[in-house]
């Protein structure tokens, strides 16, 4: 049988920060309850860490919340592009006035539904809007570094600035509300 | 938002039940016994390959530091195969799911001893998430002894 995906308007900047919140608070409790248990003198239980010292098993933690991290500065990225290209269709099949909406839709003329590079997407607004805003969308195209690296297997050395999930939460979140003014 | 309790009721329930009044001494002890009679039993498992003069011992003490314990001492034990050797080191009591790990190591690999419960260790090795375990006896322990090495 096919596999087959919807297009998930849920996905959402705001969603994937809250989804987010709540493993990372999981994951607190799960260290605590841990911890806890060392400190009474009980001997804790989970299976996938069995054999592990306090350290060992402080380090597993601590990678999986580095992992955590990753995956929802990604989950968030992906979510803010799904939001460009929304827009490109949007106005590149629409008829509103305007320098963005007709610098898209002069991009849609040429690509269609064909294009896959939302970088040109997104410097149809860089390009055509002035400050503060221009400086929104402009942090996102330099988060695109971070989400390419996350999306292509980090293999190869970033040279970014240090992101972190409310720092790409806010990033996302500034340029999806420039969007919609 | 998130649910935070009030900062009295946070004093409440911490103090409810402030670190029960844990042994760590006794612990600490028993643990250390726990090595030397897990030893003890590998050195007459060996017996017969020492009378021959096949394997010899070799003991030590490590130094081992573990939050709320501190700083203690642990022996360890060197099974001398020809040239090569196997150690045993302690690697504490404070572990997940067991009450002790001691890591057996040779030069090409390593397993670890983990202990259950007083007096019942087993030998484990993890593969991914996945652990498994094995009794100790003379056999495995003569096979891990190959293996590690």
């Amino acid at each position: 049988m096919a596999f087959i995906l919807k297009a998930d308007t849920e996905h959402t900047v705001q969603r994937a920060w809250d989804r987010y919140d709540a493993q990372r608070e999981a994951l607190f409790v799960f260290r605590r309850s841990i911890e806890s248990q060392f400190q009474l003198g009980l001997t804790p239980t989970y299976a996938p860490f069995i054999g592990f010292t306090i350290n060992e098993y402080r380090e597993e933690i601590d990678s999986i919340f580095i992992e955590l991290d990753h995956a929802a500065a990604f989950s968030m990225l992906t979510a803010a592009e799904a939001e460009l290209w929304r827009a490109y269709k949007h106005h590149g099949r629409g008829k509103n006035s305007g320098v963005i909406p007709s610098e898209l839709r002069k991009l849609y003329a040429v690509h269609g539904d064909k294009l896959w590079d939302v970088e040109k997407v997104l410097d149809a607004w860089r390009l055509n809007t002035s400050q503060p805003s221009k400086s929104k969308f402009s942090a996102f195209k330099a988060a695109m570094k971070y989400r390419h690296w996350l999306a292509h297997g980090r293999h190869w050395m970033l040279r970014a600035q240090r992101y972190t999930p409310l720092s790409v939460f806010q990033i996302c979140s500034s340029m999806v509300d420039e969007m919609s003014v | 938002m998130k649910y935070v309790e009030s900062w009295a009721d946070f004093l409440k329930r911490t103090n409810k039940n402030p670190t029960r009044a844990v042994d760590w001494e006794g612990r600490k002890k028993e643990w250390v016994n726990s090595i030397g009679t897990l030893y003890a039993q590998i050195e007459t498992w060996l017996t017969p390959e020492k009378n021959e003069g096949l394997i010899t011992f070799k003991t030590d003490r490590s130094t081992l530091r573990e939050e709320y314990l501190g700083e203690y001492e642990a022996p360890t034990l060197s099974i001398l195969v020809g040239n090569s050797t196997v150690g045993l080191f302690p690697r504490g009591t404070l572990i997940i799911g067991s009450q002790g790990r001691i890591d057996m190591r040779g030069s090409s690999n390593q397993v670890m001893l983990i202990r259950e419960k007083a007096g019942d260790w087993k030998f484990a090795y993890r593969d991914g998430n996945k652990v498994t375990y094995e009794e100790v006896n003379s056999d495995s322990l003569k096979n891990w002894i190959q293996q590690v090495l």
